[in-house]
């Protein structure tokens, strides 16, 4: 009985792989391909030609390197202002009693149900005004006021699993407060500070609406406005070159997700879901 | 205690420093929208400012391109200037671009052209246009460009046309195709745009089977009629059912007709025979002018089409509809010129055997963009020679290489071109005969008088709604939109 219920398991945990990584799959050969054997029917489900020409075209004419690195910057100044401020936060809000503390958590949480699209046409009126607009400094202002609600509500989940006592003991071992953040509370926290850090990662990689209204020169484009760009109308949506930037653009989530699995299942099993 | 304050200090330090390198160290170079560029120029100029400057012209299918500063009216004179121009992401910037490297050199300004993702550069151009004003120049649609001309974001070319001068003396109007700079350009007995990309619908057919003896004798057969390249929609719909497998089991492909209708483009099924039946869609004073006999016919001859179709034809969009074609399952097709390159490209199962002519009925829908100079622009002067620059004779002719047809006569003319884009003359013929464009030309609105023939086509074609119920339909609907946009003729 065990032995079938195994073999069930381990059945639908490959359905679900190949589900999942199929899709992976098919970018990778897709952008390989020709663009004679891209559409073609029955597909070639593995490679019979190769090229690397996809890729060339996205580095020449779409420049992606450049565009990646823009990403790159964003989505990590994003991060890194976004943990710095949020780590604070979070620590903020769950350990200590202050007057208007729920009315400030609730109110953070309230900005995070607002509609994104809703904030483009008031973000793009004042950037204006603040000379902000295409800049990227701007979009990681953007970014980092979208991400900071829900990074304060992952923290805060994080820092409540804390046993109290380990503070406490800290506390009448004569450590302050911030001795108490930085050589306590933070240690403990780094599954925590790994998956925020990649949500909100990939969040900002991730965005396009705000992107797309907030920037306008080519040097300030970000991965997924570069990516869109490439389909016209009244022309065949070029898949290869398509599938070539998606490939690209796939770098730092594969890079992340193998470097950080060990924090991030230990990230997820703790206060994420029990926040 | 003392420490923890040590310790708070430096946190504090710590923290303001990280916030500051980070927002200093990505605004480098940003000005809100006006940063410069500078073109990677194939050729250089070789006189200063102020002089006269050589700009030495590519050789383009074989062609040496000699007018490369505007009749000599570009001498370096505008340095230090800059424009700033919004299109589309992909051929039309490629084509811009290609364009700005030689007016740079020529003028001396710095031509910066902005692009947006082909889902989204409406939204975003016209935000620009209505807030920021950061954009001299605009590439888009004939209807929105005229949507601008009403709302007075864009300005009248004609007063630059009458400074003699600015003006260059190989501008020469009468060389754009007539009906292009009429429809294109005109608004309102305002030349608001120079006509840059032509469009028109083309009808492709099966060379090898339209010409093929043993089809003709089998066609004469069971119509008794010769089977021609069709003219009329008569033509077109013996045919059609000549070549459909289900109405005809001995027929060499599945498909008889087929199109792009999914609910974007079912309605030019309609409108390549609504002109040719004496329709319109609306006319000069905005008013319905679909709801006669020639709407009826015309929306009786696009449900009759479907009948020689694919089952999914109303799914069939830009890729799928191509596909099919190129595989060999299609007999004929109306589309945009763009087809020819999936047909004409390696692995399509037709390379080589489609022939191309005038949509059955003569009167193709028409697409198209056109240039125009926004309102609010700092430099309309330089704008305005951008304009002409890029739509000049020989500045035609390097568009070409980014997939532009050109709007000009003349180069339609050209030998050279002639022979190695054979579609020319049935491009040239299309965009002379075509009434009808592919958006209504109904300034503000036009979106949405899409999506009311879109709605009502795709009604009757499915079978859901009697063509007549349709057209009264898309009368009561136009009337009641263009009557609460406010609109009105001259």
């Amino acid at each position: 009985m065990i032995a079938r219920e195994k073999t069930v398991v381990s059945a639908l945990l490959g359905l679900f792989t190949l589900f999942f990584l199929f899709p992976i799959y098919w970018t990778l050969t897709t952008s390989i391909k020709p663009k004679g054997s891209i559409i073609k029917l029955p597909p070639e489900w593995l490679p019979l030609h190769f090229t690397w020409s996809n890729y060339v075209e996205v580095f020449s004419q779409n420049h992606i390197g450049r565009v990646f690195l823009n990403s790159l910057w964003v989505a990590s100044a994003t991060t890194a202002i976004t943990v710095i401020v949020t780590a604070l936060g979070g620590y903020g809000f769950s350990r200590f009693k202050f007057r208007g503390r729920n009315l400030w958590i609730y109110t953070t949480i309230i900005v995070r149900m607002i509609p994104g699209l809703l904030l483009i046409i008031p973000y793009y009126l004042m950037f204006q005004k603040a000379g902000l607009l295409n800049t990227l400094s701007g979009l990681i202002i953007v970014y980092v006021t979208a991400a900071i609600p829900l990074a304060i509500y992952l923290f805060m989940g994080f820092y409540s699993e804390m046993p109290g006592e380990v503070f406490e003991s800290a506390r009448i071992d004569g450590c302050s407060e911030y001795g108490i953040f930085g050589r306590i509370a933070l240690p403990l926290v780094v599954p925590g500070i790994v998956v925020t850090s990649i949500l909100v990662f990939m969040g900002a990689w991730n965005e396009f609406s705000l992107s797309l209204i907030l920037t306008f020169s080519d040097d300030k484009k970000l991965l997924p406005l570069a990516i869109s760009s490439l389909v016209q109308t009244q022309k065949d949506t070029p898949l290869g070159e398509i599938a070539a930037a998606g490939t690209v653009a796939m770098i730092p989530a594969v890079v992340l997700s193998l470097t950080t699995q060990k924090y991030i299942v230990e990230g997820f099993t703790a206060g994420a879901v029990k926040g | 205690m003392l420490n923890a304050n040590k310790g708070s200090v430096r946190a504090a330090l710590g923290l303001t420093f990280a916030i500051s390198l980070v927002l200093a160290g990505c605004s480098g170079n940003d000005n809100g929208g006006n940063s410069t560029t500078s073109a990677d120029a194939s050729a250089s100029p070789t006189a200063d400012a102020g002089s006269a400057v050589k700009v030495e012209g590519p050789t383009v299918y074989g062609i040496k391109l000699q007018d490369m500063d505007a009749g000599g009216t570009l001498k370096g004179q505008y340095k230090g200037k800059k424009i700033v121009v919004a299109t589309m992401a992909g051929d039309t910037e490629k084509a811009l671009k290609d364009a700005a490297t030689y007016f740079e050199q020529a003028s001396g300004a710095t031509v910066e052209v902005q692009s947006f993702p082909a889902q989204s550069y409406m939204e975003k151009i016209q935000l620009d246009l209505q807030t920021n004003h950061s954009f001299d120049s605009i590439v888009m649609p004939v209807a929105l460009i005229h949507g601008y001309a009403e709302g007075g974001l864009v300005q009248d070319l004609k007063p630059y046309i009458d400074n003699k001068e600015l003006v260059s003396p190989t501008l020469s109007l009468d060389d754009f195709i007539p009906s292009l700079l009429d429809i294109y350009g005109n608004y309102k007995s305002k030349l608001v745009a120079f006509p840059y990309k032509p469009d028109a619908q083309i009808f492709f057919y099966r060379k090898d089977l339209f010409e093929d003896p043993k089809m003709k004798e089998s066609f004469k057969a069971k119509t008794g009629h010769e089977l021609v390249v069709p003219q009329t929609p008569e033509q077109m719909a013996e045919a059609a059912a000549f070549f459909t497998k289900s109405l005809n089991p001995d027929s060499p492909v599945t498909y008889g007709y087929s199109t792009m209708a999914d609910n974007t483009s079912s309605r030019w099924i309609w409108t390549n025979r609504l002109a040719a039946f004496g329709g319109r869609d609306v006319d000069k004073d905005f008013k319905p002018a679909f709801n006669n006999e020639a709407g009826l016919k015309a929306l009786e001859f696009a449900k009759d089409l479907t009948r020689y179709a694919p089952k999914e034809l109303l799914t069939l969009g830009w890729d799928e509809a191509n596909t099919l074609f190129a595989n060999g399952e299609v007999a004929m097709m109306e589309q945009w010129p763009g087809l020819i390159q999936t047909v004409e490209a390696d692995g399509s199962k037709v390379k080589g055997k489609v022939g191309y002519g005038v949509t059955p009925g003569g009167a193709p829908t028409m697409g198209g963009w056109s240039i125009a100079m926004t309102a609010s622009t700092d430099n309309p002067e330089l704008t305005y020679k951008f304009l002409e620059y890029v739509t000049s004779k020989d500045l035609e002719v390097l568009k070409i290489q980014d997939k532009m047809d050109p709007t000009r006569t003349s180069n339609y003319m050209r030998p050279e071109l002639q022979q190695q884009f054979p579609m020319y003359q049935t491009l040239l013929d299309s965009l002379t005969k075509g009434k009808i464009m592919a958006d209504p030309d109904v300034p503000f609105i036009s979106p949405k008088l899409n999506d009311i023939m879109e709605s009502a086509v795709q009604s009757v074609l499915r079978g859901e709604l009697e063509p007549q119920k349709a057209l009264d339909i898309m009368d009561k609907s136009f009337t009641e939109e263009i009557k609460g946009a406010g609109i009105a003729g001259e």
